[in-house]
């Protein structure tokens, strides 16, 4: 019987771009049945019809209807893009576990992600493996991440690293759901993470938004980019520590996460914390909501065929020497999430996996990272562009604080 | 398996098994009742088995064998050991706790009771009883231990004898005898489901010995087991043997804490099965639950935290140094107690039902008492500002019906511990009778609850576990007609466990405090932790809602004072840390409880576990 992939959400935006390219990728026959599921047959209905595809309608606050659903016979996956997933993924999330079913999202929402992260002890007990982020955010940023940790550890056992920091450049047209993530993001501080001083520990901490800036060079020159609270960081804290855990690496100092802001940006982030009760009205809220409701569901074919994306990935020594400086040019983030949360179901589907990768993974985990960064003209990376800017260098464990080191774009 | 005891001591102790053969409605109705589908052979043969190691501790086994197999599947396992009662669940037998009295019959057999161990005066309850059991001579008694540290009685008794082996045991071809028993949990991902894995267990017979004469066994009330599937009736048990047995050392007690964690040990090698069938139902049911509550305020004083936090520590099973690396996540939460407040409770359940099963008259499961310290719990995200999900947890336990011991533990994850409740005038039965009377005691007239390690003849080696002294006309019945007018219902309930003032640690003050002040008191969230005994097994948390219909509460006048034990040798050997924690919070020994510290309530309770 052929392994069945369920894609729910599949009638929103990225559900529709996801569902497209998972069609393209297993045709019938190839031994994978697409399901498209969501809260509403209608909008599933002309989808199913052009890509000739079985539904499968449940609300998900139906909980007998959403075990049901589930529980059906070689569903092996379920691949959540249903937005707003503060909603959503939870009780997907469970369900999955409950149902011994994979489980993948899109989420960009860190607070979801932390809280479906407290499912990872049950999945791994039920041999159920959950992947948060494997969108464009985060899985591109851990892909690279990933790599050059192993290529920093390949070049020196006792590695000590200063910093990780990921900076995003500017998106030109972004979603509905992106826009209300956005919107909540608002309103809560920025997290940065924090290695203790003594053991090998990476904590989370918490800055006002606003405040921490650093100047990047995404390919046109230094631009600002403010810390923000991206999903990114949460899984780059988990891929470090992972590093750390298994003794290839001795430390991690930070890890931060940047998105490129303009102007009107900065200041509307620097003014965030003030103006953040006055968001929180009732009002407010809703006259957002139908503001955004008014923006069009997301970027069309066209701006998205011309949208490229910058991601940024520094790190550095513990005396401030840069280890790694690496650019990566995708295409579009929302066409590209199709790619990396597929080649996350890839990798569930043709992995023989037992215990050791059931429970809360990284995206990376998912996939063969080195193969992808040797050969970059193929697969994921075959339309992307990586510029390494640094090689991965012995650490100087004991050498003097060399700021001329550093690459201050 | 192994025929020494980790000391290199022969563990040693005589058997008697008779078996005969099972009528096909008979079997067809076990293998029915048995708990999954991968079980569900055939059994032929009904087997009784008998262990003693002469020390007063016996273990009667009611088993099954298939055609062609030469291993026994248990049934139901009897023991007059807790501790050794405990050792068999984790071992994977459905085994409760019974007196056992052994009666020298005129032919030189025994007739062996098997009843409910704390029944009182009059003739206890009878489940099962073995008649024409013939026990080869004994070895030699082993070295009595210092009758004063009971701790080193349980342990000796746990190992059985350390004696020599007798010329019978050291003679005979050996033979091993192996059981085929399902080690059980509820499931982490989904706890009204269970996971499970078949084990083997093996005893070495020597000296084994044909009996010429056969046996029989009357099962006469066993409640909703399997093995309920066989009763009421006399089954022959023509074939019989005795011998010595070894026992193996997996019988012994399990290693101290710091062993492996067997979650991490035994995650993947398991499968996954519905509930046992005569532990499905959805939910438990109890009517007539008459409440004595306690309110103790830690709140003035610095030096609890630590302690309150080591009572709710087993929730936390999850922070292990391994489970970043086992796919656990970040483990960036932990369950901390929410207030400086504890609540400890004496209640007694009128009637209970396993979902909406009524108690059969004469049923084992039917009526009992429970004395529990319960604390208010939220779950702190290691970088969070509050703290989220409030709920009860309960880290000790204690009740005076051995199933429902049985069933709290395996399914509610309630450590639940047996102990006798007692009247100034003597022990209590499970509705709290005295012998020879039908009127219960009033609950507010228990004056003591102590443990029963060990049951049948001559039981021995309990300890305190609280003395309670309650004013005057607290145990009126006019009582409820004067406090409910005034302080009556649900609200007396919520103002008697917590307020606002009792949540002074930073997470818990502000939205949390809200969150568990505005708990409807009829419906509280509760969570557990279960396996209770470290079987391995991976741990779960078991959530569900205690849900109180037609709750009347109120608060009597008067000072109340709670005795606790001294945190001796014994009180290790047989009290909960948790217990004996709280002990430490009052050197003196003595809580004092003004009015309003202490509340009276009635009501009629559901549990409902939580689906995932």
């Amino acid at each position: 019987m052929a392994n069945k992939v369920l894609i729910y959400g599949a009638g929103g935006f990225s559900g529709r771009l996801i569902a497209r390219a998972a069609a393209a990728r297993w045709p019938a026959g190839a031994g994978v049945q697409l399901l498209l599921g969501g809260r509403r047959a209608d909008t599933l209905a002309p989808l199913a019809q052009e890509l000739g595809l079985p539904t499968r309608v449940f609300a998900l606050d139906d909980a007998s209807a959403l075990d049901g659903a589930l529980a059906e016979l070689g569903l092996h996956t379920v691949v959540n893009a249903a937005g707003p997933f503060a909603d959503t993924a939870l009780p997907l999330a469970q369900a999955a576990v409950r149902r011994g079913r994979h489980y993948v999202d899109i989420t960009g929402e860190a607070d979801v992600y932390q809280r479906v992260d407290d499912l990872g002890y049950v999945a791994a007990q039920a041999g159920v493996t959950l992947v948060c982020g494997a969108g464009h955010s985060a899985a591109v940023s851990d892909l690279m991440l990933e790599q050059a940790l192993s290529e920093i550890a390949a070049a020196d056992a006792t590695a000590e690293v200063g910093s990780i920091r990921i900076a995003f450049g500017a998106v030109g047209a972004v979603s509905q759901g992106s826009v209300r993530t956005a919107w909540r993001s608002i309103r809560e501080q920025v997290v940065v993470v924090r290695g203790h001083p003594t053991t090998r520990e990476l904590r989370q901490t918490h800055l006002p938004t606003g405040q921490l800036e650093r100047c990047f060079d995404f390919g046109a020159g230094p631009r600002i980019a403010s810390a923000a609270n991206l999903l990114d960081l949460h899984t780059a804290r988990l891929t470090a520590q992972r590093a750390l855990d298994r003794g290839r690496l001795q430390r991690v100092r930070a890890i931060e996460a940047f998105i490129e802001v303009d102007d009107a940006a900065r200041l509307f982030l620097q003014m965030g914390p003030l103006v953040a009760p006055l968001l929180a009205l009732p009002g407010v809220g809703q006259a957002v909501r139908a503001a955004v409701a008014g923006l069009p569901e997301g970027p069309g074919a066209a701006e998205r065929a011309r949208g490229r994306h910058q991601v940024l990935l520094q790190i550095d020594d513990g005396c401030g020497g840069r280890l790694a400086d690496w650019r990566l040019e995708t295409p579009d983030p929302y066409d590209f999430t199709a790619e990396t949360v597929l080649g996350v179901v890839d990798g569930l589907l043709s992995r023989t996996h037992g215990p050791t990768l059931a429970g809360w993974r990284t995206p990376a985990e998912l996939f063969d990272v080195a193969a992808v960064f040797a050969q970059p003209q193929q697969g994921l990376l075959r339309d992307c562009r990586l510029q390494r800017r640094g090689l991965p260098v012995a650490a100087p464990r004991l050498a003097p604080r060399r700021t001329s080191r550093r690459v201050q774009p | 398996m192994s025929g020494a005891a980790a000391d290199g001591a022969v563990t040693a102790a005589r058997f008697w098994s008779g078996e005969g053969a099972l009528t096909p409605a008979a079997a067809a109705a076990v293998r029915d009742a048995t708990r999954t589908a991968a079980d569900a052979v055939l059994p032929r043969r009904l087997v009784v088995e008998v262990v003693d190691d002469g020390d007063g501790a016996w273990l009667v086994l009611l088993a099954t064998q298939a055609e062609g197999e030469d291993a026994h599947r248990a049934l139901i396992a009897f023991g007059s050991r807790c501790v050794r009662v405990d050792r068999l669940r984790q071992l994977g037998f459905m085994a409760t706790e019974a007196a056992i009295r052994a009666q020298p019959q005129a032919d030189g057999s025994l007739q062996l009771e098997v009843s409910d161990p704390l029944c009182i005066g009059g003739v206890p309850a009878c489940w099962v009883r073995v008649h024409g059991v013939r026990l080869p001579p004994a070895a030699e008694a082993p070295a009595a231990a210092d009758p004063g540290d009971v701790d080193a009685q349980e342990r000796q008794r746990s190992a059985f004898t350390t004696a020599p082996p007798s010329a019978a045991f050291a003679t005979g071809a050996p033979r091993i005898q192996r059981h085929r028993q399902l080690q059980a949990a509820p499931a982490p991902e989904d706890p009204i489901r269970q996971v499970e894995r078949e084990v083997q267990v093996d005893t070495l017979r020597r000296g084994v010995q044909p009996l010429g004469r056969g046996a029989a066994v009357d099962l006469l009330n066993l409640g909703a087991l399997e093995a309920a599937a066989l009763l009421p009736r006399t089954w022959a048990l023509p074939d019989a043997l005795c011998g010595h047995v070894e026992l193996p050392a997996q019988w012994l007690p399990p290693p101290g804490p710091g062993a492996a964690d067997p979650a991490i040990a035994w995650a993947g090698a398991l499968r996954r099965a519905p509930r046992v069938p005569m532990l499905a139902a959805a939910g438990y049911r109890f009517t007539n639950v008459d409440i004595v509550g306690f309110r103790i305020d830690l709140g003035g004083r610095d030096d609890v935290a630590a302690t309150l936090q080591q009572m709710v520590e087993p929730l936390n099973f999850h922070r292990h140094p391994q489970g970043r690396l086992s796919g656990w996540g970040t483990q960036a939460f932990r369950w901390r107690p929410a207030a400086r407040v504890l609540v400890i409770e004496l209640l007694r359940y009128g009637r209970m039902y396993w979902g909406e099963q009524e108690p059969q008259p004469g049923a084992p499961f039917t009526a009992q008492h429970e004395l529990l310290l319960r604390t208010l719990v939220g779950r702190v995200d290691d970088e969070g500002a509050q703290a989220r999900d409030p709920a009860l947890f309960v880290p000790a336990i204690f009740v005076d019906n051995p199933w429902s011991r049985m069933i709290g533990r395996e399914l509610q994850g309630f450590p639940k511990q047996l102990a006798r409740f007692c009247s100034a005038d003597g022990p209590l039965d499970l509705s709290g009778c005295r012998p020879g009377t039908q009127q219960p005691v009033p609950l507010a007239r228990v004056t003591r609850v102590h443990t029963e390690p060990c049951f049948g003849a001559g039981g021995r080696g309990g300890v305190d576990v609280l003395g309670l002294e309650l004013p005057p006309g607290s145990d009126d019945p006019a009582l409820w007609a004067d406090v409910r007018p005034l302080m009556g219902g649900a609200g007396a309930l919520r103002r008697a466990r917590w307020r606002q003032g009792d949540f002074t640690d930073p997470q818990f003050r502000r939205s949390f405090a809200g969150q568990a002040l505005g708990l409807d008191p009829a419906a509280m969230p509760s969570v557990q932790v279960s396996p209770v005994d470290g079987r391995a097994l991976p741990s779960a948390w078991v959530t569900g809602t205690m849900l109180f219909d037609r709750m009347e509460a109120g608060t009597p006048a008067g000072v109340a004072r709670l005795h606790l034990p001294r945190d001796d040798a014994a009180a290790r050997a047989q009290l909960p840390p948790a217990w004996r924690a709280l002990r430490r919070l009052f050197p003196e020994g003595t809580i004092v409880l003004s009015t309003g510290s202490w509340y009276r309530a009635r009501a009629d309770l559901r549990m409902e576990p939580t689906q995932g």
